[in-house]
């Protein structure tokens, strides 16, 4: 798995969003967002595209592969 | 399956249950027991009083279809709800418990010494329904992306530990087939691919929820 850094949590604490709301948005499980702030998952391009959406700030922003 | 849908059910076979009752008892009582007791239809010529034995076979066929028809529709649908809402399916854990009839397998021992039947050991196959404790503990959850991916991987473990084991089981079969033992070999086949499926199918699912549920303590984190 690619190795990269996560900027998800803090973007979507700036949107005031729940990992539970932003889970329901993009139609994931809650325990996906949690893995995916911590880098510990590697989503697909559609999810995120979603969460890209969904929080309002570019994929290359929240996701950062070194 | 609905409610309505179990209550027709009920009602049209207790009115085949009547329907049949009646024929048979006119057709024993009045009718010398044509249709009942076996008939050889090759010689077999129609009598106006064969009327309601007739007719009481024709509605236990129509509802025969009927219940084959409603549980078609009912698995068509089941099947297209789960692909609408993305949830795994609903099931209970408790259903792990039949995972105790892989004991039946041990009935070949027996079996096999009375009259040389070996197909009981086939029954170690139910081993692979403890599965369901762990399936059931996932049950009708959100089958995400993340989830999906977890399976695959699950999948592809077990099944690599199940071929590995497979050939074990053929090496061993091959040293074995050099004694000429025919008999022990089949059972060996029989036993050890039966155990060797059931342990796949219990693999998986475990190996699922391990993936699925790893590092537990994370998911009870409060929110920031």
């Amino acid at each position: 798995m690619a190795e990269f850094l996560c900027q998800l949590k803090a973007y979507r604490q700036k949107k005031n969003m729940t990992q539970e709301q932003l889970a329901d948005m993009v139609g994931v499980r809650r325990e996906t967002i949690m893995r995916l702030e911590k880098a510990q998952y590697n989503p697909s391009l559609k999810l995120a595209i979603d969460i890209s959406r969904a929080v309002g700030v570019p994929i290359e922003e929240i996701f950062i592969f070194e | 399956m609905s409610k309505e849908k179990i209550k027709k059910l009920i009602i049209f076979g207790a009115i085949t249950l009547i329907c049949m009752v009646a024929a048979v008892w006119f057709s024993l009582s009045f009718n010398g027991g044509r249709l009942v007791v076996p008939t050889d239809f090759a010689s077999y010529k129609f009598h106006f009083k064969d009327i309601p034995m007739i007719l009481a076979i024709l509605i236990a066929m129509a509802y025969a279809a009927y219940i084959v028809m409603s549980i078609i529709q009912y698995a068509v649908l089941e099947r297209r709800s789960i692909k609408d809402t993305r949830r795994t399916r609903k099931i209970s854990p408790k259903f792990g418990y039949l995972g105790f009839l892989g004991f039946a397998g041990f009935m070949g021992f027996p079996s096999y010494f009375h009259d040389g039947t070996i197909a009981p050991f086939v029954f170690f196959i139910f081993f692979g329904f403890f599965g369901f404790f762990y399936e059931g503990k996932m049950s009708g959850i959100l089958a995400d992306e993340r989830f999906k991916s977890n399976r695959k991987e699950a999948e592809r473990k077990a099944l690599n530990v199940g071929f590995r084991l497979l050939f074990l089981l053929i090496l061993m079969v091959g040293f074995t087939s050099s004694g000429g033992w025919l008999n022990l070999i089949a059972i060996l086949l029989t036993c050890g691919i039966s155990l060797i499926y059931a342990f796949v199918i219990f693999l998986s699912e475990y190996l699922l929820y391990r993936f699925d549920q790893m590092d537990a303590e994370e998911w009870e984190d409060k929110e920031d």
